[in-house]
């Protein structure tokens, strides 16, 4: 990885390397031997059954932000760009990877020839150009906006000042121009996030799978044979919520393939686990709190998040230190805030306050539960509210809780657009903005201290990221965990050994 | 061409001929090698006529036949002819005789052709006149003569050597290494004798019987509808004119390629994807749409009209090169291997845990073809196995494991000794982690046996 | 007030009055022996307390004992030493322990006291747990205040704790047991049917609880609380910990409302007794007095019916003295009154079959004339030899028949009048009664039939064609009236346990003098009539306990009804032998 002056755009570091060589090792350390069947090509048909810790509920691309809900968009929806397997951007719907022009602030998209949505219209540049359009939505953005953000005129369209978006050009059917606001040569990363996927007019998709159903209880897909890649290798997917032991029973009888759950699933023939890029946040409402708010502060600044992860995430973890969680950062593990004492003995009494928790999300019951004996020693008593999610969304966007813990789901694996979504997720739309043009064009080693300082005047509070462990059953074949924790559920295949 | 030293040195640890000659005509092929190392001999010279021949060979079947047939030869320049056998010391016991000559002759089959080689050693038997002192010393230089042609079947059966008590039944070594992953493999004569081709997924090509690349031919996708998983299959065999036809999946039609220099060049399009081919049969099928699976459906004709006999999907079908009990195999994507006979029917067993790498070959020249095929475990390491269905000792052979997976197999003669081989695809990383393809060379020729 | 009712009340008075004075003193004594037992009641229920306070102290010993010593621990604590178990899976075992042995706590501690997973606190874990790791790992069970998680985060919590090592080389301990909560007092509670609070060390209410009050008669207890004044507020206090520095203490005072309803139960058996008492005397007084009111009653009665014009009336009243003297006068008086009605009647039914038998004979007499005339005519006809007596004759003869005719026409009329047949009855659809009418009678031109009989109408219990009979003339009579046209209308309805059929016309109407006659026999206004059509009429609707009325004004055209009762099931099935 070539060293790059930090303010210079140009040269601008290639799109397909800006994480880093940390993905790469990341990639090293996630292709752990899974069950492959000696000799045996995949084999069609079939049902591969997913079980998450809880039933996804959004399609969405626009507004899905759960783990479990990403991966229902990914079954459903394509992306303009993908990872492959050394964790390098590579084409999806696009023909190819586009190159930065104009100093890194047009990208000239260009579809592949042929594809249709799975309920077969075509899809045109217009549909790649309504996907942006989509995210910056003028009744309320989508919390994927972070997207489109750094498109040119994305804030004049998005405060109603301007009609179009004036940086996305359509300039044949399958060819469009993007052009940012300011230089960011990192900026196609966003394109294999799942938001970025194209839905058509009608809501169909172009991913692997088509929704049949979608209910409390989960979501059932068929195969889809119009993917850009050919028909996925299963006929039919299922993707539903289950506790662990259920899922564990469920993988050992033969009635589940597949298992992603923050811990590994006990009898399982494999487990491997992915990167850790769910990120969780707190968020002190200094508004409610008032001059309360910086003994809060201190509290959870002085926490241990090697120790929080350790010991109260059950999946792979990774202390966070700044708005770009560790992994996409790849610079050496950050110190833990300077320990300072706790309880500040300003404030006399109990103090009350809530603590907001999102309660689809695992491990989030587990850190609000610390984080309370933790300002519990400190002479502050906090009430736990855990809400599912849409509940969780509106409260937080409405500032109903003193403290929030904010799990963000990072989908790019560059530290401008990482650091973006998360501003967004945490604090909104400018500081999303700031964030990216702080971030933009920087190699990791040069953005890990301007995201520490970006953290800083944001007030946010670092606690550890997490990842999954995918537990499959002896059938399930083709499991790949991507760079960024994706996995391409179309390539899942059952090995069928059948008695003569 | 193989030089002449080697084929010496081949040929060097020949045992005598055992046993008495048989009444039957030597193969039409040996009596033409037999006469072209007689003319090499020449006629008698200064009338020296008597001439004692000795044959030694490495298969004893081939002794008697070639004995016959070069005294024949030899007799017609006018030599009288008088076959040794069994003495210790050749040379001696033709002098002991009054012999003029003495024509020690080694013969055996060219590996890798269809060739039978003679080399002779025209050795003078008379007392020197001028070195009277040393017995045993030669009147006039000894000298060497050769003879080789194309072998046919019943030489090639009789030049088949006896395998030596605790020799393995076969050997897997590494023919070549293809960049790339290849899709599927045929083994079979593309005109200019045995030939390999492979198809990748953006690329088909033919390699010479020892693994070089002759020709290649990289197809427009243009109009292709996608496949998750390439695949492809290609024959060679007769396609009207031209003898390889390749399949890929999601491809509109079977291309039928002809070799021009060394480019493959599109001569015929088929309907019907090629299955496999061997002794002029031809097995067509066709893809199940959208997929890399083959449909249940074994033509032996191109029928655009065929419809699958069942909901069963293939992972493909090998042919045995010459046919047999067992003609035909497919693999379904159940992992159960049926056996057909000639007529496309099952015809024997059914192998629970082939891979999809795997081959009809009839190794052992048996006359029934066995099955080479990977591992039945579900984990890495692969192994090449050797089933032989037909006996009743179904495993006869497994190798070490293999850094790699078998994804693709085709059998047919490649080492020229007359019997099956087996060619399997190991599809692994190389060094920069692409993926590549070892050719294993799946052999039971004993000149490829340690 | 009437004099049986003062009668009475009197009577009632004298026997409510002494048992109303002998409730004060027993409801006294009734309030002692209450209060006696309520102490005695608070006394088990303490004992109860402490003996269930004894019991949870060894359960929370014995589910602690139990937790280290099960085969899950020793394998839980050989993983974590040996790194097979992840810090975090860890820390959610000690949750799932707790609840399976139906703990309120549960910690695992290393030897330091640093918490590795904690059910009621599974926030601590990775530290020391300053509550938990104080308690001595000898299975002793220890009163603590101890801390644990709630809906509104940690508060703290009155627990009966005990600390067991895990037996390995780990060298964990399992430290846990009950906790004195709310959920713990509401069951305190139940168990000694009583109040308990649990309070900390320093009087910090903790928890409080009272059993359930139960169903009923809360009258019984308000009235008994009355009376139970001075059982409420007693209590029994148990401290908790050490006898020298008890971290909390469990009071429990017991509900007095069982009591309080003891009494009332008493007070209301009391009072119900008056009641009784008082209803009894009510009861007799009024026996007595109608002994002597009974007459005068009657004769009230019979005076009123005789008013009402029921001259049968008679008072059977057997009684002496004045009284009877005036039951007899007022006996003879109505006998008197019901001759002389009877006797007026007579001489109206004689002056009735006076006009009867005048129109019969004026009747009769009409045609006689013709008749008469008519021979004569012929005879002298014959007579005299006229040439044209052929035709004289015809005419002659054929007027002496039609006079005939109309001579049976009247004694026919008249005498199926006399002797109309007894009426078989039988269920008829009303509808189809009128629709068999009306079939008969093509509608003249001009004329509009109306007809509303609904299908649902019950059948009626009548002879059918008795009934027929009487449409039939009520329906040609109102054609009759209307011989320039009009509207003829044939409704049906349900009114009360019968049908009402009604046939109106829009003719002239009948003038009210003619109203009062309508139904006599040989009245009639029309030319040919008979005059017993609608006598008949009402003689058949009579018989079948039925009614013929009308409704008519001048100009406004005549409603006639006939009413007919419905058949009964009870009826018909009494027509079954």
């Amino acid at each position: 990885m070539p060293t790059l002056p930090v303010n210079e755009p140009e040269p601008a570091p290639s799109p397909e390397r800006s994480p880093g060589l940390a993905i790469l090792v990341l990639v090293a350390a996630l292709t752990l031997p899974l069950p492959a069947a000696a000799g045996v090509r995949p084999a069609y048909g079939g049902e591969v059954r997913v079980a998450l810790p809880a039933a996804p509920r959004i399609t969405d691309p626009a507004l899905a932000t759960d783990p479990g809900d990403l991966l229902l968009v990914r079954a459903i929806h394509a992306t303009p760009l993908e990872l492959d397997a050394d964790g390098r951007l590579s084409p999806g719907l696009l023909e190819e990877v586009p190159a930065p022009e104009a100093g890194g602030r047009a990208f000239r998209l260009r579809l592949r020839a042929g594809l249709r949505f799975s309920d077969g219209t075509p899809i045109a540049a217009s549909d790649v150009a309504a996907a942006f359009v989509r995210l910056l939505a003028r009744e309320g953005p989508a919390p994927n906006a972070w997207i489109a953000l750094p498109v040119l005129g994305a804030e004049a369209f998005q405060a109603g000042r301007a009609a179009t978006l004036a940086g996305v050009q359509v300039l044949s059917d399958r060819e469009l121009l993007v052009t940012l606001a300011s230089a960011m040569p990192e900026w196609p990363w966003a394109l294999a996030a799942p938001a970025a996927a194209v839905v058509s007019r009608g809501g169909a998709g172009a991913g692997p799978f088509v929704l049949q159903g979608l209910d409390g209880a989960g979501a059932r897909l068929a195969a889809n044979g119009l993917h850009w890649r050919g028909r996925p290798f299963a006929d039919r997917l299922t993707v539903k919520g289950a506790d662990p032991r259920a899922a564990a029973r469920a993988l050992s009888g033969g009635d589940l393939e597949l298992v992603l759950r923050p811990e590994a699933v006990p009898g399982a023939t494999a487990t491997a686990p992915s990167p850790p890029l769910l990120a969780t946040y707190a968020v002190v409402n200094w508004r409610r709190l008032g001059s309360g708010a910086e003994r809060v502060r201190r509290v959870l600044g002085a926490l241990d998040r090697a120790e929080l992860g350790k010991l109260y995430a059950r999946g792979p973890s990774a202390p966070t230190s700044t708005l770009v969680p560790q992994p996409v950062l790849a610079g050496p593990a950050a110190a833990p805030a300077s320990p300072s004492a706790p309880g500040a003995p300003g404030i006399p009494g109990q103090a009350r306050l809530v603590l907001l928790a999102a309660a689809d999300v695992p491990d989030q019951r587990a850190l609000a539960e610390r984080l309370q004996v933790k300002l519990f020693d400190a002479g502050v008593r906090a009430a736990a509210e855990l809400e599912g999610g849409g509940r969780f969304a509106a409260r937080l966007a409405a500032e109903d809780f003193d403290v929030a813990l904010v799990p963000v789901q990072v989908t790019a694996l560059a530290p401008a657009l990482a650091g973006g979504q998360v501003a967004l997720a945490t604090r909104g739309p400018g500081a999303a903005r700031r964030a990216m043009t702080e971030l933009a064009g920087l190699p990791a080693a040069a953005a890990a201290p301007r995201a520490e300082r970006l953290t800083r005047t944001l007030d946010l509070v670092p606690l550890f990221s997490t990842g999954v462990r995918a537990s499959a059953g002896p059938a399930l074949q083709g499991l790949r965990i991507r760079a960024d924790g994706a996995i391409d559920l179309g390539d899942l295949w059952l090995l069928r050994r059948e008695g003569p | 061409m193989l030089a002449l030293p080697a084929l010496l040195a081949a040929l060097a640890a020949a045992p005598p001929i055992a046993a008495p000659p048989a009444g039957a005509p030597p193969p039409p092929a040996l009596t033409a090698v037999a006469a072209d190392l007689a003319r090499a001999v020449g006629a008698p010279l200064d009338d020296r006529r008597g001439l004692a021949l000795r044959v030694e060979t490495r298969a004893p079947a081939l002794a008697a036949p070639l004995e016959t047939a070069l005294a024949d030869a030899l007799a017609r320049q006018g030599y009288a002819v008088a076959p040794q056998r069994g003495a210790a010391d050749a040379e001696a016991a033709a002098r002991a005789g009054g012999q003029d000559w003495l024509l020690r002759v080694q013969a055996g089959l060219v590996p890798g052709r269809r060739e039978i080689a003679l080399v002779g050693e025209v050795i003078p038997a008379w007392e020197s006149f001028f070195l009277q002192r040393r017995p045993g010393a030669r009147a006039v230089p000894p000298r060497l003569v050769q003879a080789r042609g194309a072998a046919d079947p019943e030489t090639l059966l009789l030049g088949r050597e006896e395998r030596p008590a605790g020799a393995p039944f076969a050997r897997v070594r590494t023919l070549t290494r293809l960049p790339g992953r290849v899709l599927a493999l045929a083994v079979g004569d593309a005109g200019d004798g045995p030939a390999i081709a492979a198809a990748m997924p953006g690329a088909v090509l033919l390699l010479s019987g020892d693994g070089a690349v002759r020709a290649r031919r990289e197809p427009d996708r243009a109009g292709w509808a996608p496949v998750r998983d390439p695949a492809a299959t290609l024959a060679i065999g007769d396609f009207g004119g031209a003898r390889l036809a390749v399949q890929w999946a999601g491809a509109p039609r079977t291309e039928v390629l002809a070799r021009r220099g060394d480019r493959l060049e599109v001569v015929a399009s088929l309907p019907a994807a090629p299955l496999c081919a061997a002794d002029g049969a031809r097995v067509f099928g066709q893809f199940v749409a959208g997929t890399g699976l083959l449909a249940d459906l074994l033509a032996p004709v191109v029928d655009p009209a065929a419809r699958p006999r069942s909901e069963r999907t293939l992972y493909g079908v090998a042919a045995a090169a010459r046919g047999g009990t067992y003609a035909f195999a497919a693999l379904g994507t159940d992992l159960n291997l049926v056996l057909l006979g000639p007529d496309l029917e099952p015809a024997g067993p059914v192998l629970a845990g082939a891979g999809v790498g795997f081959a009809l070959a009839d190794l052992d020249g048996d006359g029934t073809a066995e099955v080479v095929t990977s591992s039945p475990t579900a984990t890495a390491p692969d192994r090449v196995r050797v089933l032989a269905p037909a006996t009743g000792r179904p495993l006869v052979f497994e190798s070490d494991p293999l850094d790699g997976l078998l994804l693709a197999g085709a059998g047919g003669d490649l080492t020229g000794d007359g019997a099956d081989d087996a060619l399997l695809g190991l599809v692994g990383r190389g060094p920069d982690g692409a993926p590549v393809t070892d050719l294993l060379l799946v052999t039971s020729d004993l000149r490829e046996l340690p | 007030m009437r004099l049986r009712t003062q009668l009475a009340a009197l009577l009632a008075l004298f026997a409510v009055v002494p048992l109303a004075a002998a409730l004060v003193p027993v409801g006294r004594a009734l309030t002692n022996a209450l209060a006696s037992e309520h102490a005695a009641r608070l006394d088990s229920a303490a004992r109860a307390l402490s003996g269930e306070l004894a019991r949870l102290s060894q359960e929370a010993a014995e589910g602690v004992a139990g937790v280290a010593r099960s085969p899950d621990a020793e394998a839980f604590g050989r993983d974590l030493a040996a790194g097979a178990l992840s810090p975090a899976d860890a820390a959610g075992r000690g949750g799932e322990w707790m609840r399976a042995r139906g703990l309120d706590a549960l910690s695992v501690l290393t030897r330091e006291g640093v918490v590795v997973t904690s059910g009621h606190l599974p926030g601590r874990a990775g530290d020391v747990d300053p509550q938990l790791a104080p308690v001595a790992a000898r299975g002793a069970v220890e009163a603590r205040v101890i801390t644990r998680s709630g809906p509104s985060g940690p508060e703290p919590v009155l627990a009966l704790v005990a600390r067991a090592a895990i037996p390995g080389e780990g060298a964990l301990t399992v430290a846990g047991g009950l906790a004195l909560d709310q959920e713990r007092a509401r069951r305190l509670a139940e168990l000694t049917n009583g109040e308990v609070v649990i309070r900390g060390a320093g009087g910090a209410l903790l928890a409080q609880a009272s059993a359930p009050a139960d169903e009923g008669a809360p009258l019984l207890t308000r009235v008994g609380a009355r009376l139970g004044v001075g059982l409420a507020g007693a209590r029994r206090i148990l401290p908790i910990g050490p006898a020298d520095a008890p971290v909390g203490r469990v009071e429990v005072s017991v509900a007095s409302e069982g009591l309080a309803r003891a009494a009332g139960t008493v007070l209301a058996a009391f009072l119900g007794a008056v009641l009784i008492g008082a209803l009894a005397a009510l009861a007799a007084g009024r026996l007595v007095a109608s002994r002597v009111t009974r007459p005068l009653e009657a004769l009230r009665e019979a005076a009123a019916r005789v008013a009402a014009g029921d001259l049968h009336a008679r008072v059977a009243a057997r009684t002496g003295g004045e009284v009877g003297e005036l039951v007899r006068a007022f006996n003879g008086m109505t006998q008197e009154l019901a001759l002389g009605r009877s006797r007026l009647a007579q001489a109206e039914r004689v002056a009735a079959w006076r006009e009867v038998a005048r129109r019969l004979a004026h009747e009769i007499k009409n045609p006689l004339t013709p008749i008469a005339m008519s021979v004569e005519t012929l005879r002298e006809a014959q007579a005299a030899g006229r040439p044209d007596f052929p035709e004289i004759f015809d005419e002659g003869t054929r007027a002496i028949g039609e006079e005939v005719r109309r001579l049976k026409k009247i004694v026919d009329e008249f005498s199926r009048f006399a002797r109309l047949p007894a009426p078989e009855r039988t269920p008829v659809a009303p509808e189809e009664l009128v629709s068999a009418v009306l079939a008969l009678f093509p509608p003249p031109p001009g004329l509009t039939i109306e007809r509303s009989v609904p299908e649902a109408l019950p059948q009626v219990w009548a002879d059918r064609d008795q009934a027929l009979q009487v449409l039939l003339n009520l329906v040609r009579n109102a054609l009759d009236a209307m011989p320039e046209g009009g509207t003829l209308r044939v409704a049906g309805r349900p009114a009360g346990d019968g049908v009402a059929l009604e046939v109106a016309d829009t003719g002239p109407g009948i003038a009210p003098e003619d109203l009062p006659h309508l139904f006599e026999p040989y009245f009639t206004r029309k030319e040919g009539g008979t005059g017993l059509g609608l006598a008949i009429a009402q003689r058949i609707a009579e018989e079948h306990g039925g009614r013929l009325e009308v409704k008519t004004s001048p100009g406004q055209g005549a409603t006639f009804t006939f009413w007919l009762p419905v058949a009964k099931l009870e009826t018909r099935l009494a027509k079954v032998p």
